[in-house]
């Protein structure tokens, strides 16, 4: 941290700033308030003032450190939508005043195969992951968007096109690219059939961003009740897998098949829904659950994952959704009634993300407007 | 007791039946199809879903057998291009409808009407004589003798054309599980296909035997983690599966590079179990390849003649085709067992 340019009042000690944010103090411990500190804005950094943050099911398995290895205090939030306060001395991306965002990574090694082809997400020595995770220093702790302020390297902020409204467009940054990004690589065409399983938060951008690229889709789901939204949604059809029959009328009908279902399910069943030399892609994060091979080999099928997108691919993402009018269907919260939101995440009794204001974070005195 | 005229055929009378010997008068071939004179027959792992009765609907009494080299002794009505005498062979793709959406897109192996397989569908290789239609036939080169040919027609073909089709290019890393009928076989295409090739095999017998079938790298998946030693070398671009062990699939998907791929050739014993994070943190995927059709065959067989892979084979004439089967079973073959009529 060499130079900074900011004479930001807030700062506490050489280098560091200390802003407001929610945190989680250990696993299982509600959020609550906290300060943290942030790193003052270097040559390359952009300093953002964050407006909004969705909340993802991953921050939740984080907090409570259903993964291992959680780091706390822990300040989640990888779906940053902001604006940018100031930018570094040698930043030539991004002004102030720029409308932006920060998805689940702020940095990668720069230098392996996966990031010199621009698919950081895969990055041979790991990303630094937005919160939960270190910086490239291998000590500092990285807090995420449940924050009035981040401070991030140009190379990994995003562009946010002015037609986006910003509220919505916070959950592209991963729930957007998550699904965008598996589609765009396993080469979805206009006029494939695609198949949604499950209808949730990944699973609705699944939905918008398919019928976006021209796909007839069709969304698989065990709640019957979902029928309505998912056709409000764009959907051209509808399959509730809890009729006996679901399975075999729609055998061998898709072109691609994008699970978004975390719970332990029978991906037998589902590979058979695929046309032959056709992809399934597993978007979200079941235990291990047994496979026969028999209906991969009999048509040339595939099983697959895929992990959020690069950044190019992100912006990629981002343009368009701009030009297709696609965003998340959101419930805009205020940072205090996040612990409820995470209960109703767990109950799957939120259309489609919750999404926080930060404003609600905001006092007077660190108003800039 | 079966007499001494007619030709020779080993048929199974009954699910997990024994191979009893028989002799019939040769068939006339019907429309479509020609009379084979079966010069040799390798016996491939999956003839015990004939006899075991494993595989849905095959009907008894059955002759197995489904890598058949020969001749045409005799061509039924409105069979055109092949002559008596030619030398062809027959594979796992033994038939297809011919009209369904795969066949009119010339995807004959994934005819989804009338998809036919040699010692399943109809009576296959363990005999003098089999019928079988022309549109399953392959040329056999003049360079690679009957028993040469025989083990190309399932073993070679499935790894040939899997390994090609596998998105894998000169200098990846792509390694064999297991170094059996396929896997030696595997090796060889792999190695002359100018991959960069792993063999994974059991104990530390088959090493030297890895290198010499032209694996640059050898790993015992007894005394090492196979996963771990292929991420040691980089990570695997492709895995190609010829173990019958799901475990032994599962074992070896934390080896995968990012956006590796695990083929898979065979439907194991047991089935695998899918690690959703290995697959979603590394784009990795797992997929299944079913052989190829007679231009496949031939291709391999080209191929083969042109590099020169040949299967290592374990040769017992016809009449011990119950022994041989065994000892194919046994999983100790030096590496394919194979009739010679």
């Amino acid at each position: 941290m060499s130079t900074s340019i900011s004479t930001d009042p807030a700062a506490t000690s050489e280098g560091t700033l200390e802003v407001d944010a929610w945190a989680a103090p250990a696993a299982h411990a509600p959020l609550r308030a906290f300060r943290v500190p942030r790193r003052e804005t270097g040559p390359r950094d952009v300093a953002i003032e964050i407006l909004f943050c969705g909340v993802c099911h991953s921050d939740i398995h984080q907090v409570r450190d259903e993964w291992g290895g959680s780091i706390f205090p822990m300040v989640p939030g990888h779906e940053i939508a902001g604006r940018v306060l100031e930018t570094g001395s040698d930043v030539s991306k991004f002004a102030s005043g720029d409308i932006v965002g920060v998805g689940c990574f702020v940095d990668s090694c720069r230098r392996c195969e996966a990031c010199i082809a621009g698919e950081e997400q895969y990055c041979a020595n790991g990303i630094a992951a937005t919160y939960n995770g270190l910086e490239r220093d291998g000590e500092t702790p990285t807090y995420g968007g449940y924050s009035t302020r981040i401070t991030v390297d140009e190379n990994y902020v995003l562009r946010i096109p002015e037609s986006l409204p910003l509220d919505r467009a916070a959950p592209l940054l991963c729930a957007g690219i998550t699904t965008y990004s598996p589609m765009r690589h396993f080469g979805v065409r206009d006029g494939d059939e695609v198949a949604i399983v499950g209808l949730g938060g990944l699973g609705h951008m699944g939905v918008k961003i398919a019928r976006a690229m021209g796909a007839r889709v069709t969304v698989l789901s065990h709640s019957p009740g979902k029928r309505d939204d998912a056709l409000r949604l764009g959907a051209d059809e509808f399959v509730s897998t809890a009729s006996a029959d679901s399975f075999e009328r729609n055998t061998e009908r898709f072109d691609f098949v994008l699970d978004t279902v975390s719970a332990p399910h029978d991906y037998n069943a589902y590979l058979n829904l695929l046309r032959r030399d056709s992809t399934m892609v597993l978007v979200g994060l079941p235990d291990p659950a047994l496979l026969s091979a028999g209906p991969l080999i009999s048509r040339r099928r595939r099983l697959s994952g895929s992990s959020i997108g690069g950044i190019r691919e992100t912006q990629e993402m981002l343009d368009f959704c701009a030009e297709h009018g696609v965003a998340s269907d959101v419930e805009v919260i205020r940072i205090q009634d996040v612990n409820e939101a995470y209960e109703r995440t767990v109950r799957s009794d939120v259309r489609y993300r919750f999404v926080i204001d930060l404003a609600s974070l905001r006092g007077p005195e660190q108003e800039r407007r | 007791m079966p007499g001494s005229s007619g030709t020779r055929a080993f048929r199974v009378s009954a699910p997990g039946g024994t191979l009893d010997l028989i002799r019939r008068d040769p068939a006339e071939p019907g429309p479509g199809d020609v009379r084979l004179r079966i010069e040799a027959c390798g016996i491939c792992h999956s003839d015990m879903l004939t006899r075991d009765g494993l595989w849905p609907g095959v009907t008894y009494p059955r002759v197995p057998g489904h890598e058949i080299a020969g001749k045409i002794e005799a061509l039924g009505r409105d069979v055109e291009g092949w002559q008596v005498g030619d030398r062809v062979g027959v594979g796992w793709h033994g038939g297809h409808c011919g009209h369904c959406d795969s066949c009119r897109r010339g995807d004959f192996v994934t005819c989804r009407v009338a998809a036919r397989i040699p010692g399943i569908s109809y009576d296959g290789g363990y005999a003098d004589t089999m019928i079988a239609p022309a549109g399953a036939l392959a040329r056999i080169p003049k360079e690679l003798s009957a028993v040469e040919a025989a083990p190309l027609l399932c073993a070679g073909i499935t790894t040939f054309n899997s390994l090609r089709h596998s998105g894998a290019r000169p200098g990846d890393l792509v390694a064999v599980l297991g170094v059996g009928g396929l896997g030696h076989l595997g090796v060889q295409f792999a190695s002359k296909m100018g991959f960069d090739t792993v063999a994974i095999a059991r104990g530390r017998d088959k090493e030297a035997l890895s290198r010499e079938l032209g694996a640059r790298h050898a790993i015992d998946s007894e005394s090492s983690d196979p996963a771990a030693e292929l991420q040691r070398l980089g990570g695997a671009k492709v895995i190609l599966a010829t173990v019958t062990s799901g475990q032994a699939m599962t074992a070896v998907i934390p080896g995968l590079a990012v956006d590796g791929k695990l083929v898979v050739l065979g439907a194991p014993h047991d089935p695998l179990s899918v690690p959703a994070g290995l697959l979603i943190g590394g784009r990795r995927s797992i997929a299944g390849w079913p052989s190829g059709t007679s231009i496949d065959s031939e291709d391999t067989m080209k191929f083969a003649v042109q590099t020169g892979v040949r299967s290592r084979n374990e040769v017992f004439p016809l009449e011990r085709a119950p022994e041989a089967y065994d000892r194919m079973m046994s999983g100790k073959a030096r590496f394919r067992v194979v009739l010679e009529m």
